[in-house]
């Protein structure tokens, strides 16, 4: 009885967990960009409501070397295409410094 | 996909918790106790509470007021004070509802899941996190001692009056003296902060010192972001880069005539030191006997003490953890973070802990639920680094569970060495913007 409901809870739980991993990825952002993507200060970026197409074109960007960077082109280049996309669309839906 | 293997460690992990007397306590309300409130304790505690807000967290922390060691050799050149590393646990407290206590943890019973601490409090948990940061064997090095660092030879590594007696020792010092750094061994504590402690002693000497000098011993014969920083000096401090490192440096290198403001002897060069001579100010090392004005030894170091105390740690004195969860291998419902715990590829920087904290936070929210945690997380490391005031430079990289080990994502890890000025400039200002910015997302 027990194996099973452990087994039902895996299953539940499975689906939850992708997006999860983005939020985790994303979290790795907070420590330049701030928690939830909103930083004062003003020589880095906010990136909290970041229109997701917006994003992966600067990270597309930042990996072809078309935009000057110092440590974002090696951390968009150590990214899949999945991961970067799963985050644009996990900031894109976080507010904005205004609208919170 | 979870193999067989993984779902019946999952499956064992569940009946754990699920037989875990959370309800004994208080009821639904589970505890959660942290024992150290620096980057890693302060951030979990953060991160946990906005992940599961009805979980009780508790961090037990000896000083009322945090001083941050990224950062603080700014304090050496008087770049800033040392009140400026202050932090307080106000919005810990306030904004997350996590309870501070002023307290020494003293005492572990694993069976009954309980802390004990020096007031004589006990505090229950169901899990407990263990973030003690670093203890410095001042003993590793033969005729140094804490009492030493304390009065003649301070070490400075973590951040307090050691700090101020090596600023005012190096601004005091007699024109044309010699600062020496002796660097540690690996693994350690910000793997660039001597080579920058260095640079930023020789930029304050152009200033304040002019014939004064910076000779760094080391045992090592390479270090972190090690070309950048061999580069940084060759441009301004005339420092002469050896040949084996000459590799992609770019054009303008120039072979100098004269001494520099800095010197770095390697191992292979006899840069291992042996022992410290505190009447003669001296450090002999493999290569000969190196008289300074300043000695500013960092030593080796291990977990932070009550990590060792409670058995956490192996036989190098640190701690082996579970890469998802980051639990003990020792200690069932006991975790480790930070520099303490054993990471494989990560550094033991500040921003290691503080991804790790997030990764655990999220895991043991989980676990607390009764669930699985997510099996393969993701961490980051970024580390700005100076060779001057306006001459910064980095070493990033992002991490990932491979054969059950943190390893690198393949890319790149370090500024080119044909960076522009305009880029380098760029990685010093965000170095300082960094400062602010991390310490928020720890704290506030």
């Amino acid at each position: 009885m027990k194996k099973v409901m452990i087994l039902s809870a895996l299953l539940l739980s499975s689906s939850a967990f992708a997006d999860e991993r983005a939020e985790i990825m994303a979290n790795n952002c907070a420590g330049c960009h701030g928690t939830d993507g909103i930083v004062e200060d003003s020589s880095l970026i906010s990136i909290a409501g970041l229109k997701a197409e917006v994003f992966i074109e600067t990270m597309q960007d930042f990996r072809n070397n078309e935009r000057s960077s110092t440590i974002m082109r090696n951390v968009a280049l150590a990214l899949s295409d999945d991961e970067i996309a799963a985050m644009a669309e996990y900031f894109e839906a976080l507010p904005t410094g205004e609208e919170k | 996909m979870i193999s067989r293997r993984e779902f019946l460690s999952l499956a064992a992990a569940f009946s754990a918790t699920a037989v875990m007397p959370a309800g004994a306590y208080a009821a639904n309300r589970a505890k959660v106790v942290v024992i150290g409130g620096g980057v890693g304790g302060a951030t979990f505690a953060k991160y946990l509470r906005r992940k599961a807000p009805n979980v009780d967290v508790t961090i037990i922390e000896q000083n009322p007021i945090y001083i941050r060691p990224y950062g603080s050799s700014e304090v050496l050149t008087g770049h800033i004070d040392l009140s400026d590393l202050e932090v307080n646990y106000d919005a810990l407290r306030n904004r997350y509802g996590v309870k501070i206590a002023i307290d020494r943890a003293i005492g572990l019973d694993a069976d009954r899941q309980i802390v004990k601490t020096a007031s004589g409090t006990e505090y229950a948990y169901d899990r407990l996190v263990v973030s003690p940061g670093i203890e410095l064997s001042y003993d590793k090095v033969e005729g140094y001692s804490k009492e030493l660092a304390e009065t003649k030879a301070p070490s400075g590594w973590i951040p307090g009056s050691q700090t101020s007696l090596l600023r005012d020792q190096i601004q005091n010092m007699r024109q044309g003296g010699t600062m020496l750094i002796v660097a540690p061994p690996n693994p350690y504590r910000c793997p660039p902060g001597p080579y920058e402690r260095g640079a930023l002693v020789a930029e304050w000497m152009q200033k304040h010192n002019p014939t004064g000098k910076v000779i760094i011993t080391d045992p090592k014969n390479k270090f972190t972001a090690g070309n950048n920083f061999l580069l940084g000096w060759n441009r301004l401090y005339g420092y002469n880069i050896p040949m084996e490192f000459m590799e992609g440096m770019p054009d303008d290198v120039v072979e100098h005539t004269t001494p520099g403001m800095i010197d770095w002897i390697p191992g292979k060069d006899g840069g291992t030191p042996i022992s410290f001579d505190a009447a003669n100010m001296s450090i002999e090392t493999e290569g000969g006997n190196i008289k300074a004005d300043v000695i500013n030894i960092v030593p080796p170091m291990k977990a932070g003490k009550i990590a060792q105390q409670f058995g956490l740690t192996n036989e190098q004195g640190w701690c082996p953890v579970s890469r998802v969860t980051f639990e003990s291998q020792k200690i069932a419902n006991v975790h480790v973070l930070g520099d303490a715990s054993i990471a494989d590829a990560m550094p033991k920087s500040g921003f290691a802990a503080n991804t790790q904290a997030k990764v655990a936070a999220y895991a043991i929210a989980h676990l607390l639920a009764g669930e699985a945690p997510e099996q393969s997380p993701a961490f980051e490391n970024t580390c700005y680094a100076l060779a001057g005031t306006d001459y910064g430079f980095f070493v990033s990289a992002v991490y990932e569970l491979r054969d059950g080990k943190i390893a690198k994502k393949e890319a790149p890890g370090l500024q080119d060495l044909d960076a522009t000025e305009a880029q380098r400039r760029l990685s010093a200002v965000y170095q300082q913007a960094w400062m602010k910015s991390f310490t928020e997302d720890c704290f506030a």
